[in-house]
């Protein structure tokens, strides 16, 4: 065999592969990576070994912009939600082989139901691992603080959501204030899993300085829940000590991590409402405690100004009982004054009455009068028997003088 | 002697003693004009001590309740 020409090597090479693959071929790969540039997209396409992660083969395809175009209407379904890397796919590819520029593999069809239903699949598996180990609400029982006000963000910086849900906490009419950090992560794309499953352990690790974790991503249709949907990330959330909250922007569906979350939101800017409505709630319970407070304190002070004014009358009649009893006390002295005086004066009077009735009857000139004489011997009365001497003269006095008497026999009575 | 820097109790108390001494008729005639003339004038002076109290708070209960 003679020696070829690359250029007679590679027309052997074209007329070999158009000979043996004249038509298009379905095949099955992972996507490693997708690039869409000016509407054309460009696949790396791998397979894995099923035991290892060693690749086994690897290959580049296109599918042009008109047969993108044409797919999309006819599917009524948008590339994106397909062709994303680290996905399952198969597709129609035409292989042709070009002297000048190689191999290459033109994306003719893609099977959606295929990548759709192994993503089905996985899901499916995942949901049920989770319930098998207690982690679907795992974090629905984690109280989230009454009045949340530290948040560690979960987003893209570049994303719109993140955008929406800052704006709607800053501009909240009430004027709470929250402390937002965000912890940057892809929040689309194969970077999801392990770029946000890093930032929570981030998270993790400074724990008690914040209330809730909140996962934001922009939203619309067209974005794709199965980022949220692996199985390691949704394994990894539902074992946070905080409370997670998603606004992942799906009207429609919810994602896993949405199911495990604490509580799940639709959008950003629900997720933003969501919290100024629990300060809210607190606010006005607050506001309701206090007029509460209030109404009891005005209570008390009635109750108290009652029984001041019970006291306050009770010492009112208590002091004119007090005074009219003094007073009718000073007016019965008066009374009695005056009859103590009276009496005092009648019986002094009556003793001196006495007492001129007394010295009219002692006085010796009435005694005279009456008969009674008084007998003397030398001078001295003489009022008893034994008191008369027999040799000595006795005087009887008389009213009108005396006489001398002279004594026989004395004699005492019997 | 004065009745000016009695007090209510204090002039009660004069008071009561007197009509004591009168009621026990311990009291000489010729202190009797003095004492009769002191317990009137302790009467009259606990009487307008009680007068005056009696002002004084029908005048706070009106400054309080001026409807009154």
């Amino acid at each position: 065999m003679s020696d070829y020409r690359l250029s007679e090597l590679n027309t052997f090479i074209r007329r070999f592969v158009a000979l043996n693959l004249p038509e298009p071929v379905w095949v099955e790969a992972e996507l490693a990576e997708v690039d869409e540039r000016r509407g054309h997209y460009y696949l790396s396409l791998i397979e894995t070994a099923a035991d290892s992660d060693q690749t086994v083969a690897r290959a580049q395809a296109v599918m042009w912009d008109r047969q993108a175009r044409k797919w999309q209407r006819q599917r009524q379904l948008l590339l994106h939600r397909i062709l994303q890397a680290g996905r399952a796919i198969k597709l129609q590819v035409q292989v042709e082989f070009h002297e000048r520029y190689g191999i290459s593999m033109q994306v003719v069809d893609l099977d959606p139901n295929y990548t759709l239903g192994l993503l089905a699949q996985q899901r499916e598996a995942t949901l049920e691992l989770l319930k098998r180990q207690g982690l679907l609400d795992a974090n629905k029982r984690i109280p989230l603080p009454m009045v949340p006000q530290r948040l560690a963000i979960i987003s893209s910086p570049v994303a719109a959501g993140l955008q929406d849900f800052t704006t709607q906490l800053k501009q909240n009419a009430y004027g709470y204030e929250f402390r937002i950090q965000l912890f940057p992560a892809a929040v689309q794309g194969p970077q999801t899993s392990p770029e946000v499953r890093r930032q929570l352990r981030t998270i993790q690790r400074r724990a008690e300085d914040y209330d809730a974790i909140v996962i934001i991503r922009g939203g619309g249709a067209k974005m794709d829940l199965a980022d949220f949907d692996e199985r390691t990330l949704c394994e990894a959330a539902a074992q946070s000590t905080l409370p997670i909250i998603t606004g992942i922007g799906h009207e429609t569906d919810q994602s896993i991590m949405d199911m495990l979350a604490h509580t799940a939101l639709k959008t950003p800017t629900a997720a933003a409402d969501f919290f100024i409505d629990r300060l809210m709630q607190v606010d006005q319970h607050l506001a309701l405690a206090n007029q509460q407070l209030q109404w009891l304190q005005e209570q008390h002070i009635r109750q108290a100004e009652q029984v001041l004014s019970r006291i306050e009358s009770s010492i009112k009649s208590q002091i004119q009982q007090q005074l009219q009893g003094q007073e009718w006390q000073l007016r019965n002295m008066q009374q009695q004054l005056h009859i103590l005086v009276r009496n005092r004066l009648k019986l002094a009077e009556l003793a001196l009455e006495e007492q001129i009735k007394l010295h009219e009857v002692l006085s010796l000139e009435s005694h005279l009068k009456r008969g009674f004489s008084v007998l003397t011997q030398e001078g001295k009365i003489i009022n008893r028997i034994e008191s008369i001497r027999k040799d000595v003269p006795l005087e009887a006095q008389l009213t009108d003088g005396s006489t001398e008497l002279t004594i026989k026999s004395p004699q005492k009575k019997k | 002697m004065s009745t000016d820097h009695l007090t209510y109790e204090q002039a009660m108390a004069e008071l009561q003693t007197i009509m004591q001494e009168l009621q026990q008729e311990q009291v000489s005639i010729d202190d009797l004009s003095s004492k009769s003339e002191r317990a009137q004038q302790l009467i009259q002076y606990c009487q307008e001590k009680l007068r005056d109290i009696n002002l004084r708070l029908e005048k706070a209960a009106d400054k309080q309740d001026p409807s009154a």
